[in-house]
């Protein structure tokens, strides 16, 4: 049991410089693009101190509607880290095995099996990701004392967090606020990493036949999860619905671990 | 513990076996009185570090010393270079014999009479003696 | 002692290794010899749970894949297997975070005995040094058996005699050694035994004085019969 939180804290360790990057990255572009979308909102109604040619009051703008009109900023700001993310679901192993120093050997021959090695990295991944999430909601929090230090007063308006949460369109994706569409949002994207992760170890267990049998696998159960949870449609009740998709998702969860425990431990091939 | 200054690493030839070269070492140096008669000797691992070798082979050297006499072990004390005169002898001629042999082989194809090999002898002995550089080539 | 029964291993369509059997036993040191791709390493990762045979097993003291595999047997592979961007020091704490077998007062005796410095990075060093932090990491822990990939590979001389008088010494005394290496001049006087590999199978198995006694050949000899044809 010390083994794997040693190994998760090894990987959490190697990757902090890339994690406090991207939390900064977030950061600066967020608070920039927000700047950027006051500074413009300001001179496009002319003055600064509020009254138009017309002499009437200018429109005002609320955090979640200014959220809305930074589409483009938001998206670039979390696009990037999930990219990053993305490929850390595949290089978290190759970065390994890959190379002039394969450090997977290390991690390999640590006493007591490797089930510890595949769920440190497993459960640190998702500390990254949901590590970030958090990170962004904290920010929305502070992106909100930016809108209130910023904007001028005839600008202010109020408007509920949650309205600015589901302001913009990526956020919406990837904080929902709806319960239910959360864990299944985020079901999926475990399961998608726990899917990963085999498909990977099918790779380095029997290498490029591996590596079609791992993307075989991957796609038939997503393929069978996502019918799972449309499938029977009319047929079933709601809480039936669910019972079946929750049925279905955690049979593949506890296959892709099975499998994966299984080749990590007697098949891969470093 | 003593000699430790005097066993250097020795370069072994890998068609003899190695153990066979250090007992045939040991010999050199007891014939040449770098080993004296009842000196006690490096222990197994001791030497094995000191000539760079695999202890096993020491080891082997050191039981095949036991086997011919060339060395004593009692008890748990260090292993001690014999006293036996007869032995210390044998050992003597064996490697005197082992030099002339080789010296007559290597000349026995140049055809030359007894005298004048001994005659040469004489001279390269009497001019190394004197510890000056040999002379070389010698005579007609 | 290390037994190696009947091994199989196909990698692509080759048949690596094609039914190879030994022993290498505790308190000798044994040679693997094999030319390049022989399979001389994967016999080393396969002994060592890295790469898994087709067929055949693989008994340390008797009992096949043992949980304490890790803690009996080390591996010193032919690529400094850490981390680039780590330092020495942090090389060494893993193994003292993982390993009960690992021997701290002797690994820092060995980086002294080897001249390396703590805070250099394992992507700095030259292919000397990463050979000796080899040794470190592989000799500190008090192992019954030491696998060594290829140590003298590539390597200056010096550093080579270095690790030369390793074999001689304390170290390496009571202990297994198993190691693989295609150039055997100078280490053949160290060798207890030899193996020699050919087109996946042992061509010959021997005791290397008794074939200097009874054959008068070298080990170096017996590597040109078995290889020349």
């Amino acid at each position: 049991m010390s083994h794997y939180f040693k190994l998760l804290a090894l990987e959490v360790r190697r990757f902090r410089f890339v994690l406090a990057g991207m939390m900064l990255y977030t950061m600066i572009i967020e608070v920039l693009a927000l700047a950027q979308q006051i500074n413009s909102y300001k001179h496009r109604f002319g003055l600064t101190n509020g009254v138009t040619d017309e002499g009437s009051v200018p429109p005002s703008l609320s955090f979640a509607n200014l959220i809305i009109n930074t589409q483009r900023g938001f998206a670039l700001a979390i696009v990037i880290p999930m990219a990053v993310l993305l490929a850390y679901v595949l290089l978290i192993w190759y970065r390994d095995w890959l190379g002039r120093h394969p450090f997977i050997y290390r991690q390999l021959m640590v006493p007591g099996g490797r089930t510890p090695l595949y769920f440190a990295k497993l459960t640190a991944f998702l500390l990254f990701v949901f590590g970030m999430l958090a990170w962004q909601l904290l920010l929305v929090a502070a992106l909100q004392l930016e809108y209130a230090w910023l904007s001028p007063e005839w600008m202010k308006a109020p408007s509920v967090f949650t309205d600015a949460m589901y302001a913009s369109r990526v956020f919406q994706l990837i904080l929902p606020l709806d319960f239910t569409e959360f864990l299944i949002n985020y079901g999926f994207g475990i399961l998608l990493v726990l899917l990963a992760f085999a498909g990977i170890l099918f790779e380095r267990s029997y290498r490029i036949r591996g590596l079609l049998i791992g993307i075989l696998y991957l796609v038939l159960n997503v393929v069978l999860f996502i019918y799972s949870t449309h499938a029977f449609d009319g047929f079933l009740y709601p809480d039936e619905q669910l019972a079946v998709c929750l049925t279905i998702f955690g049979l593949e969860v506890a296959a892709a671990l099975w499998i994966s425990l299984k080749l990590i431990n007697r098949k891969v091939s470093a | 513990m003593d000699n430790h200054g005097g066993w250097m690493e020795t370069a072994f030839n890998t068609r003899d076996p190695v153990y066979l070269q250090v007992v045939r070492l040991f010999k050199e140096r007891i014939v040449t009185g770098r080993l004296t008669a009842g000196e006690a000797i490096p222990s197994r691992r001791e030497i094995a570090a000191l000539l760079k070798m695999n202890p096993n082979t020491a080891q082997r050297a050191y039981k095949e010393m036991e086997e011919q006499g060339l060395i004593v072990t009692e008890g748990n004390s260090p292993s001690r270079i014999t006293r036996d005169e007869d032995v210390l002898r044998h050992i003597r001629s064996e490697l005197l014999g082992e030099a002339v042999r080789t010296f007559i082989g290597s000349i026995r194809n140049m055809q030359v009479p007894l005298q004048e090999v001994i005659d040469l002898v004489k001279q390269e002995y009497e001019v190394d003696a004197k510890g000056a550089p040999s002379a070389g080539g010698g005579g007609a | 002692m290390i037994h190696v029964e009947n091994a199989h291993k196909r990698y692509r369509l080759r048949k690596v290794l094609d039914g190879v059997s030994f022993t290498a036993q505790k308190g000798q040191i044994t040679c693997l010899i094999g030319m390049n791709g022989a399979g001389k390493s994967t016999l080393l990762k396969a002994i060592m749970g890295l790469t898994p045979l087709s067929k055949g097993s693989i008994r340390v003291d008797g009992v096949q894949s043992s949980r304490e595999l890790y803690e009996k047997v080390s591996f010193i592979p032919d690529h400094t297997a850490m981390p680039g961007g780590y330092r020495l020091e942090e090389g060494l704490r893993f193994m003292a975070d993982y390993y009960h077998s690992w021997n701290e007062a002797r690994a820092a005796e060995l980086m002294t005995f080897f001249n390396l410095n703590e805070g250099d990075r394992v992507g700095n060093l030259s292919k000397g040094m990463a050979a000796k932090f080899g040794l470190v990491l592989g000799l500190a822990a008090d192992t019954e058996f030491v696998l060594m990939d290829e140590p003298f590979s590539g390597i200056d001389l010096f550093s080579r005699e270095l690790i030369g008088e390793v074999f001689s010494s304390r170290l390496i005394e009571d202990r297994g050694v198993l190691i693989t290496t295609h150039e055997i001049d100078e280490i053949e006087h160290l060798l207890d035994r030899a193996v020699l590999l050919k087109d996946g199978k042992v061509a010959r198995d021997i005791d290397c004085e008794q074939v200097r006694d009874e054959e008068g050949k070298s080990v170096l000899d017996v590597m040109r019969e078995v290889y020349r044809t």
